[in-house]
């Protein structure tokens, strides 16, 4: 009974994703040139000139180019800050887990100080220290966002840990961290990705938000910075503001159904298996 | 004669996701007061008809036949005609809520009490399942219990509705030998004093000779052999019956 | 209750080590940042080379990294939390006049979250897979994926330009001499947007949560076994299984903590608040590197004791928790 809604949601996600991850690569082909550039007449509201279907900005720079080319950022920034919090955490978790005792305890105090911290203010912190670049975006995301994993790793290896396969590793003599990490991460990694839709999705909105507030990179269009430029002219044109932030719920929306989808489907194999 | 308290005639269960009917074609009459022992293998269905007849099946499963009450000429209330005792008591007790209190509920939801009077009546019913000092009992949780004295609270819970009947499932399995004959004791003094009927269920064929008057035997949903406990236990007709009794009382089956 | 007093001792002394984590961590933030306190409390006040050299010695700036770690850990330890720039004021100062407001925001925010995702939750999960679990689950998922400052934008265009119901910035009505209750319904006026651009988010958290554990609830036998003893259907999914799916929201309640401050970071740059959020976007924009790390070790305290609250509403609401202890 919940099933057809449950997978038509899932598909939903799917093709908001790819549509999505479509526009992002081939967005020189479908904008070419510098979204940054400025092409017509300032404040063209939506639908009214066909070359510029959703208006241009305060400066004359065309929506739909900002939009197709921040698709770019959100994801690239996303996805890149999914992965790095996934090893970061995935690594910490392993460590922690595996050796035990004292490493344990430290490790996993500095998870608990990671989590004490506002994220988003540590993140805010590190862009502004470090300066706003793409690279140093996608860090500040990850160092708020790799705990949620560790402590899932750590879990997950701590009950794998006693195993029969990690004992016969240990009997022929094998290296406790080769162990660690070519024997048990291995395993302990399903649970650690099924965390990876969450974190893509938590990583695009933070991003979003460092960008509105002034820290993305200046070099790139980014949805939030999109949203900030609007707010000047909040009063006369609010969908230079609301235009962008649809954007990024869609992207957020797709990113969370088709994890969850994801998620459901391989429960299920597992479940059958 | 007075009307039989509880017909079941031509019971078929199918629960939603099986193949075959957890029970089929079962029918059995229940006298008020009497006492009934159900046993049978695990998956006999023994559970089945218990839900059946409390009207617990979970929703979506397909039930034909009937279950009549005429003794007491409408259907059956859970908690107000029938009491219910689960094989976990622990489990069958809200972790977060005193015990007094999870009695004195089910006294007001049978009876239109203030909650003073419904807690006093908790009290009185825990002393009548012999616990000690109810008062400070009342205040405990479950977690700070033992075993028996859980499912003596659960017993507790089952009778403030004042049922007709007891309906008890593997109440004492999950207990130690000698907490499983003081609930059975205990079972067979409040059976007899307020007059309910019974229905015991369990793999203890020798704790239900004691207590039960009737033995109905299950096997894969069907009813296979039913008699006076005496008889059923001393010259059971079916193999299957036998190798139940052999099984739990380590005769040799002949 | 001995119980409770347990609880928060073993929160302190493990917060302890969590704690000098942070601030080892906001050390290195501030060695890190280009330029050190010296240049930067030049760029405020000018000086000349002598100065320089003065102020160098007395911050320690010219010692190895170990000692000025230990000296910023000793001038935390005094409550000395550096100088702020931007402000010429100590960094402390600044923060704790700006904490009341993001106090009130934040806790009026959490309140409409918890208190409407919890009823929203127990709305959906009183009946599991009928329509309006299936219409709240998916409202939730979609309220999931709302940026709080775009909502607050949204909101804004909506209530503050347009039908011009609410103030679109600020706490309270500039200069108005209000007072008593007449300021705190200027105070509830103005952050009415913003709590509810904040609020509104998380309360979609709790909702799923408070749908997941009723649902969880619902296969342990205790639901059952109150159906067997006649209890109403109202009073099973009121008293005993919200009850009992309440707990884990309450747990979460303080790992949001951390969240829901971040979040109000944004919510009150939108609304111009004046509060933590809107002041380290200050210290940001004015390269204030010391007040933005003091922002953060207060938000951390603040955190903890959060956390701390937040365990003993647990212990009070789960007997079960720290050790049995007789009736
Ligand atoms: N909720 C359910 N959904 C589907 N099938 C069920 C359900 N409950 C029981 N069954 C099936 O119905 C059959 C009868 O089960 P029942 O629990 O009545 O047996 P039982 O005699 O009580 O066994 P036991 O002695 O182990 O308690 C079994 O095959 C069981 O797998
Ligand atoms: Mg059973």
């Amino acid at each position: 009974m919940k099933r057809p809604v449950r997978s038509l949601s899932g598909m939903v996600g799917i093709a908001i994703l790819a549509a999505l991850v479509l526009v992002a690569v081939f967005a020189p082909l479908i904008s070419p040139g510098d979204p940054l550039a400025i092409t017509a007449r300032p404040l063209l509201p939506p639908l009214a000139d066909w070359a510029h279907p959703l208006g241009t900005d305060r400066l004359g720079r065309d929506l739909v180019a900002g939009l197709v080319h921040g698709a770019r950022t959100s994801l690239a920034v996303g996805l890149a800050a999914a992965v790095a919090s996934l090893m970061i955490g995935s690594i910490i978790g392993t460590l922690a887990g595996f050796l035990g005792g004292w490493t344990d305890e430290a490790l996993m105090r500095v998870t608990d100080a990671f989590q004490t911290v506002p994220g988003f203010l540590l993140a805010l912190a590190f862009v502004s220290v470090a300066g706003p670049s793409l690279p140093v975006i996608v860090l500040a995301i990850a160092l708020s966002a790799w705990t949620g994993p560790a402590r899932v790793a750590r879990a997950e290896v701590l009950s794998l840990r006693e195993r029969d396969f990690v004992a016969s590793a240990r009997v022929i003599g094998m290296h406790p961290l080769e162990i660690a990490f070519r024997e048990i991460l291995p395993n302990a990694l399903p649970p650690v990705l099924a965390l990876s839709s969450v974190i893509v999705a938590a990583a695009i909105l933070t991003e979003a938000a460092l960008s509105f507030l002034g820290l993305g990179d200046p070099n790139r269009v980014t949805w939030g910075g999109m949203i900030a430029e609007g707010r000047a002219v909040l009063r006369s044109a609010p969908y230079l503001s609301i235009i962008p932030g649809i954007a990024l719920v869609l992207a957020v929306l797709g990113v969370y159904l088709a994890g969850e989808a994801t998620v459901e489907r391989a429960a299920r194999r597992v479940g059958h298996a | 004669m007075s009307p039989p308290l509880l017909i079941v005639e031509n019971l078929t269960v199918s629960y939603p996701s099986a193949q075959t009917p957890a029970l089929s074609d079962l029918t059995l009459n229940l006298q008020r007061g009497e006492r009934l022992g159900l046993i049978g293998e695990s998956g006999s269905g023994k559970s089945t008809l218990a839900r059946a007849v409390a009207g617990l099946l979970p929703r979506g499963t397909s039930v034909a036949g009937r279950i009549e009450w005429p003794a007491l000429n409408r259907p059956a209330e859970p908690g107000r005609d029938i009491g219910f005792v689960f094989q976990d008591a622990g489990a069958s007790l809200d972790p977060v809520m005193r015990v007094g209190a999870q009695i004195a509920e089910v006294v007001r939801a049978d009876r239109n009490l203030s909650w003073h009077e419904a807690n006093k009546s908790a009290l009185d019913l825990l002393a009548a399942v012999s616990l000690p000092d109810p008062a400070t009992l009342a205040r405990s949780y479950p977690h700070q219990l033992s075993g028996g004295q859980r499912q003596r609270v659960a017993i507790a819970a089952a009778l403030a509705g004042e049922p007709a009947l007891l309906l008890a499932d593997e109440a004492t399995s999950a207990l130690d030998t000698i907490v499983q004959a003081e609930i059975a004791a205990l079972l067979d003094r409040l059976v007899r004093e307020r007059n309910m009927a019974l229905i015991f269920i369990t793999h203890d064929i020798a704790l239900a000779s004691n207590l039960v008057s009737r033995i109905a035997v299950l096997q894969d949903g069907r009813l296979v052999e039913e008699g006076v406990t005496h008889d059923v236990i001393t010259r059971p007709s079916r193999p299957y019956t036998r190798e139940l009794l052999a099984a739990h009382w380590e005769l040799p089956a002949p | 209750m001995p119980r409770a007093l347990r609880l928060i001792r073993r929160r302190l002394l493990t917060s302890i080590p969590v704690l000098l984590i942070v601030l080892i961590g906001t050390f290195l933030l501030l060695e890190l940042a280009p330029g050190d306190a010296v240049d930067a409390y030049l760029v405020s006040s000018g000086g000349d080379a002598a100065m320089i050299e003065a102020l160098r010695t007395r911050w320690s700036l010219d010692a190895s990294p170990l000692a000025r770690l230990g000296a910023y850990l000793w001038a935390v330890l005094r409550l000395d939390l550096g100088w702020s720039v931007s402000f010429s004021r100590p960094v402390l100062d600044v923060v704790l006049e700006r904490l009341p407001n993001t106090l009130l925001l934040m806790g009026s925010a959490t309140f409409l979250s918890f208190s409407l995702g919890s009823l929203l939750g127990v709305a959906a999960g009183s009946r599991p897979g009928s329509w309006r679990d299936r219409l709240l689950s998916i409202g939730s998922l979609a309220l999931y994926a709302v940026p709080g400052f775009w909502l607050g934008l949204v909101l804004a265009v909506i209530f503050a330009v347009r039908l011009r119901w609410f103030p679109l910035s600020g706490i309270e009505t500039i200069a108005s001499g209000k007072q008593g209750l007449a300021r705190v319904a200027d105070i509830a006026w103005h952050l009415a947007l913003p709590v509810l651009s904040l609020g509104i988010i998380y309360c979609a958290l709790y909702l799923r949560m408070m749908r997941a554990g009723m649902a969880e609830v619902w296969r342990q036998d205790f639901t059952l076994a109150a159906r067997a003893r006649g209890i109403s259907r109202h009073r099973i999914v009121w008293r005993h299984v919200a009850r009992n799916a309440l707990l884990p929201l309450v747990t979460m309640l303080g790992l949001q903590s951390a969240a829901i401050l971040g979040g109000s970071v944004v919510i009150e740059s939108v609304f111009s608040v004046p509060g933590l959020g809107r002041l380290a976007q200050e210290a940001v924009s004015s390269r204030d590197t010391p007040l933005l790390l003091g922002i953060i070790l207060v938000s951390a305290v603040l955190v903890i004791l959060i956390n701390l609250a937040v365990d003993c509403a647990y212990a009070g609401l789960d007997p079960r928790v720290g050790g049995s202890e007789a009736a």
